[in-house]
């Protein structure tokens, strides 16, 4: 894995994508390590619940952002802060881009840290998550995250 | 509207009009954030002049932002964004006197009536997001409303799609409304997306209410503002990233998800806390988690190479904590449908404080923050929030989360 440190990101700076495209035994394999039933089992459970077909879980679709970051920030960024909006549905098969933007770097409490817009875009330009996160990147020269 | 750059005349200003901070429930950005971004754009040739915060069914009277304004050299005002029986509206120049008049907090109030008293108040109201369903003007009219009283529309908003916005050129074209831009932005990277060029400087509302009255506005895309820098070779550099349209910043209220803490309402009083249990972390449930995720890291799925790695052992992926939450936590809500209630999660906030290793045994405590209720088209809806916090065995915090969910009575 590489290693992007604080000194070279910058404001602006784009992440992704990270591109899913769950299928419904990808979806079956997460939804069992879960208690979760219904709408994420099969289409016709969904469309018990009046939805049209099997929906993604907010926890793995949620997940998938993150994995965007844990990837790019390599073995020794930590993600510190994670805040996501649930606004739309995700639907079996539907094709997922996860981007990041950088929106701004500080140092603070003597750790740098990176400030990011992170969003999931659907097939149809649609964002049905978005969020924002902060990760802590190494300086040159100085070691990991110290734990 | 969009089109070809051309030079804009000395003295123009790009606004901002709709943009959402953290004081709305669904928005993720700060106003400082905002400013700082407006100046990345600057860096890149655009000209963004300010913003106008127009926080949902609410409005800040007592903040000021005249420092961290000039700070960043970016005028920033303050409307608001209200639920009507036309729709939303976005409100500038409000005053204490209206609020006395009207609850903002409503979620229908009178439009015709509110639209009254703004003009009497000194303020002006245009229709946001009009080609919306349910909360744009387009469908209100459609359905026979009277739309008396309105005279701008938002005609360019960052969180519609394409035929939303085309649905608001419609309406424009055919009633003859003035039109305004906005980005409808909930997050910092979306500001800007669009704007609504004015053709003075602007420092105080009652100069955006007086020109707006006048109808001396027009929407504009973001990569039209470099023509007013000299810079008219658009797609370059930070423009380029806001490639996609941004998301409905209502789009909450589409979402159908039945994960979710929620309970029936009124079983926990807001601050009880509640014992979630404890659960080990085991490097085979690590794996299998990042195996459902198509995850590589090795610190995830590698237990070798991550004993050489910066943590010693195996971690667990950030989220692993919400599978965990299901084995320990409350029973899961019965499904939807057929009467009785449903939960939509809205929102999540985790501060992750270390990492959570293999064979770390984890316990958590839950309490409910906040529990409120709202009563709209779609029935009674309560809103909670809830905080769970997550401790390693040496009862150090490792996570604190707060899980936001709306619980949905279906009319019976």
């Amino acid at each position: 894995m590489s290693q992007p440190y604080f000194e070279a990101v910058a404001p602006g700076d784009e992440i992704g994508p990270l591109i899913v495209q769950p299928t419904r035994e990808e979806v079956l394999a997460f939804i069992r390590l879960t208690r979760l039933s219904g709408a994420f089992l099969s289409d016709e459970a969904a469309q018990r619940e009046g939805l049209p077909r099997m929906i993604l879980a907010s926890w793995q679709t949620s997940a998938y952002l993150a994995q965007l970051l844990t990837t790019w920030m390599g073995p020794q960024g930590f993600l510190s802060r994670f805040e996501i909006f649930f606004r739309r549905l995700v639907e079996t098969g539907d094709r997922l881009e996860c981007w990041a933007i950088v929106t701004d770097t500080v140092v603070r409490d003597g750790r740098a840290v990176v400030m990011l817009d992170t969003f999931m875009q659907n097939q149809h330009g649609e964002r049905p998550l978005q969020g924002t996160a902060e990760v802590v990147l190494p300086l040159r020269g100085q070691g990991g995250p110290g734990f | 509207m969009q089109g070809s750059p051309q030079a804009w005349e000395m003295g123009t200003v790009f606004l901002d009009l709709h943009v959402h901070s953290r004081r709305s429930d669904d928005a993720g950005a700060t106003v400082e954030g905002y400013l700082k971004w407006i100046g990345v754009l600057r860096q890149d040739g655009y000209q963004v002049d300010g913003i106008v915060l127009t926080e949902h069914r609410g409005f800040d009277l007592e903040t000021d932002y005249s420092a961290v304004a000039a700070r960043y050299e970016v005028l920033v005002l303050k409307g608001s964004e209200i639920e009507t029986d036309l729709g939303h509206l976005l409100v500038y120049g409000v005053t204490s006197k209206l609020l006395k008049q009207f609850d903002f907090s409503s979620l229908n109030l009178p439009a015709q009536e509110v639209l009254k008293a703004v003009r009497e108040t000194g303020g002006y109201a245009v229709a946001a997001h009009p080609g919306r369903r349910r909360i744009g003007l387009w469908e209100h009219l459609q359905g026979g409303a009277d739309i008396a009283g309105i005279r701008t529309i938002e005609m360019l908003n960052g969180g519609s799609s394409p035929q939303e916005n085309a649905l608001a050129v419609r309406l424009a074209q055919e009633r003859g409304f003035s039109c305004v831009g906005g980005s409808d932005a909930h997050f910092v990277s979306s500001t800007g997306k669009y704007l609504t060029r004015l053709p003075m400087r602007i420092a105080r509302v009652e100069e955006l209410v007086e020109a707006l009255s006048l109808g001396q506005v027009a929407p504009v895309a973001l990569e039209e503002t470099r023509a007013s820098t000299g810079d008219p070779q658009g797609d370059r550099g930070k423009g380029s990233k806001q490639r996609t349209s941004p998301p409905s910043p209502s789009g909450a209220s589409t979402l159908i998800d039945i994960i979710g803490d929620a309970r029936a309402p009124g079983q926990n009083p807001v601050g009880s806390e509640t014992d979630q249990g404890t659960h080990r972390v085991t490097a085979e449930e690590i794996v299998a988690y990042a195996r459902a995720l198509g995850e590589s890291n090795p610190l995830f799925t590698d237990a070798e190479a991550a004993k050489a790695g910066p943590y010693g052992a195996l971690i667990a992926p950030p989220f692993l904590f919400n599978t965990i939450a299901f084995q320990t936590g409350p029973e899961p809500l019965p499904p939807t449908g057929g009467g009785g209630t449903s939960s939509l999660v809205s929102a999540q906030r985790v501060e992750f404080l270390e990492p959570v290793r293999a064979g770390d045994t984890l316990s958590a405590t839950s309490r409910l923050l906040s529990e409120y209720t709202k009563t709209g088209r779609a029935g009674r809806l309560v809103f909670s929030v809830r905080q769970i916090i997550y401790r390693n065995q040496e009862n150090r915090k490792v996570m604190v989360v707060e899980n936001s969910s709306v619980q949905r009575q279906m009319p019976r």
